[in-house]
């Protein structure tokens, strides 16, 4: 291998060549196999360093060289692999890939699932604020809504919406069309059919059957999705491993994932992804969380971020993980000094993503990085619950950090990413070991979450029931059925019936 | 549009209850199989891929988008791949045609090679992906040799979303010095890596 053609290329690679010299380079590669392999094997070397950079020390006593023999080199995330499976289903030929953006951020803006058409445009998920009078709207779905103000209303999907206040007339004609309305634990679901909803206040909801059949179902207060890593463990959405993440003893239960801090240090979700944001299994809406337990041997130094669960829809990212950085993107609601935190990141329609960070510095009723590092067991938890717009963490079963939104503002997320337990592409592999981690998509209450942490402290499951099935049928339970004609009031968590007071 | 891709769409369209009476799931849970196929496989050759990508791309951001590419066209095309063996050539075949596609994109780009050369050291390129594969791997005894400063410095220089402006400054050394020094550095590894892989196909 000749050094001046690898200081010609080398300089090519850099942009630090005249244009003479790039004629001279390029003439000397047409001629020269052996300039063309040492090209190649430039381009070898320049990717494996990029891979062993990317890889952070692991813990003291482990050199970077040590995580070098675990990941010969460096191997960027499959999460991107699976996106592009996911946009390889829709994209179509001609269209030009979005930019990609210069950090660890994917802030690509990936194409919104349209849901309704309001006054012959086509709107993506979000909520109307309704003054008074009244709005129509027609849903993907083909369902006729007709909001009567005033109202705040979420039109969350194709075929759902999420009343927060004021009332709502859902007519569906079409065979094989359906829409339904939630209302916090109760979801109103027509059979071919047409009703009227209204929120009375926080208790009470009023449901009035038109015409048809309607069927008010409840809650399932279980997760969406559900790993234990147990052995036994049916259901779930597969993982892809990495080399950097293996099976060991549980935290709870017989099976728990240990991340390696390398670059292939991660467990990727292989299923949840579609092709628009507001689509798919993983798309939340009017609320979420995120919970699991862990060991982190996080370092808390400026520029080590250690991911628990990410999905990187562009800007519409779900984002969970220990960072410190500069916040150059200031993406911080509420604003916090720089620092180390644990990282709580949504999109909110309307607000554009932000992250609650909690600052880990022992104030205030507040972890400190030693506090989570201690080597013990500890229980997270983050909520996002739109009907009172709060976002909030919890460490140890116990509320620390918390940001108010707008009530309804609605989640904007999913889309063609495959979420990945435990690192982002290759660069914020997670340090420790992650167990039981789920995710909802509502907000748990306090005592709930309280309840988990208990449990798991005693070395159970944070549920008594049997391990729930990863898929959407166990979301909402079936529930009674009401023909036209029928009015009645219900109480809106927990769906029993309240006599009219007159 | 394929089946797989067919049944993609539909899937969000229908409830599971609708595909499981159409006798389909089991279609589905095939598809999950081929997910997790190609996922294992462009997992892990992708790094001689992305070298392919980055020996005719300049700056890490468009190798991203070129990479993303030929992750789609891939996952497209995995149908026609005859043997997983095969894959990491075949990969290269697609990277070369989705450089070519993205540099038409860019035609005002300054030092782009011609479509000739990329097209003949592409080719050349998945003729190798064994051997280029056992040089990724003797990277990192090459870097075990240097100093443990220019080893420290290297690496962070490799260390994503840090510009060499950002290194230099930081460094106290000028933007051209630290070029020098990195490029001096960077030869010392790829004849290191040359002298190592010499002398295994001499002891093999």
């Amino acid at each position: 291998m000749n050094q001046k053609d690898i200081i010609l290329l080398d300089a090519w690679r850099h942009g630090q060549m005249s244009d003479e010299e790039f004629g001279e380079l390029q003439r000397r590669l047409h001629e020269d196999a052996e300039t063309r392999a040492a090209l190649i094997a430039l381009a070898d070397l320049e990717e494996a360093l990029t891979g062993l950079a990317a890889a952070p020390e692991a813990e003291p006593g482990i050199s970077r060289m040590r995580i070098a023999n675990v990941v010969p080199f460096g191997i960027s995330a499959a999460a991107v692999i699976l996106a592009a499976i996911g946009l390889a289903i829709w994209w179509p030929e001609t269209q030009e890939a979005p930019l990609v953006a210069r950090s660890h951020y994917d802030d690509r803006e990936w194409p919104i699932q349209t849901v309704a058409t309001w006054e012959r445009q086509a709107i993506a998920p979000t909520t109307l604020t309704l003054d008074r009078g009244s709005a129509q709207l027609r849903s993907e779905s083909g369902a006729d809504i007709v909001i009567e103000g005033p109202a705040l209303f979420g039109v969350e999907s194709a075929s759902s919406g999420v009343l927060f206040e004021g009332a709502v007339n859902a007519r569906v004609d079409e065979p094989g069309s359906s829409y339904s309305v939630q209302v916090s634990d109760l979801r109103i679901v027509d059979l071919g059919t047409e009703f009227r909803v209204a929120v009375l206040d926080n208790d009470r909801v009023a449901i009035e059957v038109v015409d048809g059949t309607i069927e008010v179902q409840s809650r399932n207060r279980r997760p969406a999705f559900f790993w234990n890593f147990d052995e036994d463990q049916q259901a779930a959405p597969r993982l892809v491993l990495g080399d950097g993440t293996r099976s060991v003893e549980g935290l709870v239960g017989s099976g728990a994932l240990a991340f390696d801090n390398s670059s292939r240090a991660e467990a990727i979700i292989a299923e949840g992804t579609a092709a628009k944001v507001g689509s798919g299994t993983m798309a939340f809406g009017s609320g979420i969380t995120l919970e699991a337990l862990f060991v982190s041997r996080w370092t808390g130094q400026r520029g080590d971020y250690d991911e628990i669960f990410r999905k990187e829809d562009g800007q519409h990212r779900i984002l969970l993980s220990f960072q410190n950085d500069v916040d150059d993107r200031d993406y911080d609601l509420p604003k916090v000094e720089p620092g180390p935190v644990l990282s709580f990141g949504l999109h909110l329609e309307g607000q554009g993503y932000s992250e609650l960070d909690m600052p880990l510095d022992g104030r205030e009723g507040r972890p400190s990085v030693a506090d989570l590092t201690d080597g013990a067991v500890h229980h997270v938890v983050a909520t996002y619950d739109s009907f009172t717009g709060e976002k909030a963490l919890f460490i140890d079963g116990v509320k620390c950090f918390q940001h108010r939104f707008p009530v309804g503002t609605l989640i904007l997320s999913g889309g063609p990413t495959a979420a990945v337990i435990g690192n982002y592409k290759r660069w914020e592999p997670f340090n420790g070991v992650i167990d039981e981690l789920a995710l909802y998509e509502f907000a748990l209450t306090s005592d709930e979450i309280a309840t988990h942490h208990r449990r798991a402290q005693k070395g159970k499951s944070y549920f008594e029931f049997p391990f729930p099935k990863a898929d959407e049928t166990n979301r909402w339970s079936v529930g009674k059925r009401f023909d036209a004609g029928q009015k009645f009031i219900l109480n809106r968590r927990t769906g029993k019936p309240i006599p009219h007071s007159g | 549009m394929n089946l797989t891709v067919f049944f993609f769409f539909t899937k969000f369209l229908f409830s599971r209850q609708f595909f499981n009476s159409m006798g389909v799931s089991q279609m589905m849970e095939a598809d999950k199989d081929r997910q997790e196929r190609f996922v294992a496989l462009l997992s892990r050759h992708e790094p001689v891929i992305r070298a392919t990508i980055r020996a005719g791309v300049q700056g890490h951001d468009h190798v991203d988008e070129v990479m993303q590419r030929v992750s789609i066209a891939a996952w497209r095309k995995f149908d026609t791949l005859t043997s997983p063996d095969g894959f990491a050539k075949w990969a290269c075949v697609i990277a070369r045609y989705e450089i070519l596609k993205f540099r038409r994109g860019r035609v005002r780009d300054r030092l782009q090679f011609d479509d000739e050369l990329v097209a003949k050291f592409t080719a050349e390129s998945a003729e190798m992906v064994s051997m280029r594969s056992r040089r990724i791997a003797h990277l990192e005894g090459c870097l075990e040799e240097l100093p443990d400063d220019r080893r420290e410095l290297v690496l962070r220089a490799y260390q994503r979303g840090i510009s060499s402006r950002d290194l230099a400054h930081e460094m106290g050394r000028k933007p051209d010095a630290l070029y020098q020094l990195l490029r001096r550095i960077r030869v010392t590894l790829m004849l290191c890596v040359e002298r190592r892989l010499k002398t295994e196909e001499k002891t093999s």
